[in-house]
């Protein structure tokens, strides 16, 4: 999958590291609900929200 | 806050998360994805059972263990620990079927004031979006960690 660059590389103490999950990293588990929530996207786009504050 | 929630692993990418809903249902392997969508920066956050007989994932099911609330703070925890990890992410929300939907929304609502202090949220009306306010009908909402 496309995924943007790692800012924070530290593991999070919540989580619990397991490798055999990497083999995720580029598949699409639940194809449906992507392409529902592309399809609602088209229809209102997303905004360009600066990160700080948003304008209605 | 310190919410009851289930141990979550994850992949070393942290973008997809596996924890054990237990209950009267038994053990059920749940899974969570952050997903790519078609708008850069922005992923679709998945999240079903795992068949326990045929491996495969179903976002539709409701599972029946009496705790949704523990389930909805596990997956907080891993949108904060997948945001923590990519700032400049927004995690865009909806729910496969109704019942998940308002599921999503009670969990903004239970959560408000927590997340509220950390992530930007904005929610999704037919065609627009607006900041996120308590008890709106949104079809979808994305949530960005504040920097």
């Amino acid at each position: 999958m496309r995924i943007m660059p790692e800012i924070n590389k530290k593991k999070p103490a919540s989580v619990r590291i397991d490798p055999s999950l990497d083999k995720y990293d580029d598949v699409v588990l639940f194809p449906d609900k992507l392409a529902k929530a592309n399809q609602n996207l088209k229809k209102s786009g997303f905004p360009k929200l600066p990160n700080k504050k948003h304008d209605r | 806050m310190k919410l009851d929630r289930y141990e979550l692993s994850a992949g070393q990418h942290l973008t997809t998360f596996e924890f054990l809903s237990e209950g009267p249902k038994g053990k059920i392997t749940k899974v969570i994805q952050f997903q790519p969508m078609i708008v850069s920066n922005l992923y679709n956050l998945a999240f079903g059972d795992k068949n326990p007989i045929t491996g495969e994932l179903e976002d539709k099911t409701v599972t029946g263990n009496g705790d949704s609330e523990k389930v909805l703070a596990t997956i907080v925890a891993a949108i904060y620990a997948f945001a923590d990890r990519y700032p400049e992410a927004w995690i865009y929300a909806t729910g496969s079927t109704g019942a998940r939907a308002r599921l999503y929304r009670m969990a903004i609502n239970i959560y408000f004031d927590v997340i509220e202090k950390d992530f930007e949220i904005v929610g999704q009306l037919e065609n627009e979006w607006e900041l996120y306010e308590k008890g709106r009908d949104y079809r979808a909402f994305a949530v960005h960690r504040k920097i």
